[in-house]
């Protein structure tokens, strides 16, 4: 029984490290996302299901078991629902501004699945796949920037390649001198930076869009990527190093879009959320979520997006 | 161990990693690296001895391997689940007599696999973080005491244990 097992995971091995993309392994793993996907996709919409009812209901069933009371709990669910609907609803249009600033047709989805900490890889799956026009290699972000890359797309799942994996990275210019970058992700670490001119004067809070590739994949341009935290000067060195605190955070997302056509036109960093003021105060709203203060700060320039740009 | 058997191996293997990336990574325990197939395959391992817990390990990690979001080279998993089995099938014989056998046994197998896993992060990123994977040793030591009793419980259901002595 053993031995069998063995062989087979031998070659497996062998197999995968000799095939580059689109492989017989990789065949093997979409075969596999085909299944497992909407097995993961069922799990966690069953959760979220359970874990609204059990917010609406602790303990009020069991005291009073009278008809009226049932309908009270009952309406008192769909309160906290309609709340959660909301939240989900200010995330949506935060995605949908930063999509629609840079002009990126998106598609939204969830994420339904994380790969666990101790696999050293920070990779999410989504619930959208080839059939919604996913592919691999196509950018990935959210209402507060970018999220990652697809690394491959099953026919109802795709798997993303988070931002501060160990083996992302991207391509970014800074916000106003358009100077060139690269930022990679270290785990749990701040992301690396590393500017290509040594000679660049960069200062703390500095923020970055992405460059963009050739033929915008795996990354569209002028999607916000984080702040500079710091930056080294390391002397006889070609290039200056730093660190980065990306908009996005990983550990909360939820919902994402994934683009899946690249703008007609560079938008460069006319898509980042405005500079924070000191006076006001749009955190003092308690607001669970971040992105509510997105949608405060970008009706506050509307210059952004009457930017010239055809 | 019967053909019903093996499904119904494979099937609690499919049901925990499904848990562990959509339900326990998401949730406020992921820190604790939770893995409840390591746990799967620590009990069969404890019911039939190495072998069968290395067998049922190769299987579980090919599963990881292959459940989206599906990280690293496909196999690197099977052979550490394979070898976590196979050395929590060596408290098999102690496990007859004692429940808490699963403790240490379970705190063997998440060493090995920490090991695996280290080794595999630092051959593909270059870096490692050591004291997120620790975290995982203890986690599957505690769990092991709920987890393991239960999974050996269905699988007596399925495939009632034949007597010792038919066994030699």
């Amino acid at each position: 029984m053993l031995a069998p097992l063995l062989v087979l995971t031998v070659v497996l091995l062998v197999l995968d490290a000799a095939a580059g993309p689109g492989g017989t392994t990789d065949r093997l793993r979409s075969g596999a996302a085909a299944v497992l996907g909407p097995a993961e996709r069922g799990a966690s919409s069953l959760a979220r299901a359970l874990g609204d009812a059990g917010r609406g209901l602790t303990g009020r069933t069991r005291r009073q078991l009278d008809a009226l009371q049932r309908e009270n709990d009952a309406l008192r669910l769909q309160a906290r629902t309609a709340e959660d609907d909301r939240r989900r609803i200010a995330d949506l249009d935060a995605l949908m501004r930063v999509s629609g600033l840079g002009r990126y047709p998106v598609v939204p989805a969830r994420v339904i699945a994380v790969a666990p900490l101790h696999d050293e890889a920070r990779r999410v799956t989504i619930d959208a796949g080839s059939g919604d026009g996913v592919r691999a290699g196509m950018s990935v972000l959210n209402g507060d920037g970018l999220v990652g890359r697809v690394l491959r797309a099953g026919p109802a799942t795709c798997d993303v390649l988070l931002l501060t994996d160990p083996g992302f990275s991207v391509g970014v210019r800074l916000e106003g001198t358009g100077r060139i970058g690269v930022a990679t992700g270290a785990g749990s670490a701040p992301m690396r930076l590393s500017l290509l001119d040594a000679q660049t004067d960069v200062r703390r809070g500095a923020r970055l869009v992405t460059l963009g590739s050739a033929g915008d994949r795996p990354f569209v341009p002028g999607v916000p990527v984080g702040e500079v935290r710091d930056v080294r000067v390391s002397p006889g060195t070609l290039s200056r190093a730093g660190t980065v605190k990306p908009y996005v955070d990983p550990a909360r997302l939820d919902l994402v879009g994934v683009v899946v056509q690249p703008p007609r036109t560079d938008p460069r960093d006319a898509v980042l959320p405005p500079r924070p003021s000191r006076t006001a105060t749009p955190r003092a709203t308690a607001s669970p979520r971040p992105t509510t203060n997105a949608s405060v700060k970008t009706t506050t320039r509307p210059s952004a997006s009457t930017e010239p740009r055809r | 161990m019967s053909a019903g058997r093996w499904l119904t191996v494979a099937g609690l293997l499919l049901i925990a990693r499904v848990v562990d990336v959509a339900l326990l990574a998401r949730s406020p325990l992921a820190e604790l690296g939770p893995d409840l197939m390591l746990l799967v395959v620590v009990a069969l391992a404890l019911a039939e001895g190495s072998m069968v817990g290395a067998a049922v390990g190769v299987l579980a990690g090919l599963l990881a391997d292959l459940t989206p979001p599906a990280t690293g080279l496909l196999g690197v998993s099977a052979l550490g689940y394979g070898l976590a089995g196979a050395v929590a099938g060596r408290w098999s014989r102690r496990a007859r007599y004692s429940r808490l056998a699963a403790v240490p046994a379970a705190a063997a197998a998440a060493v090995v696999l920490v090991g695996v896993r280290m080794l595999d992060a630092a051959l593909r990123n270059g870096q490692t973080s050591v004291t997120g994977l620790a975290a995982s040793v203890p986690t599957a030591a505690v769990l092991a005491l709920l987890v393991v009793p239960a999974v050996l419980a269905v699988d007596r259901r399925v495939g009632p244990e034949p007597p010792e002595v038919l066994r030699w």
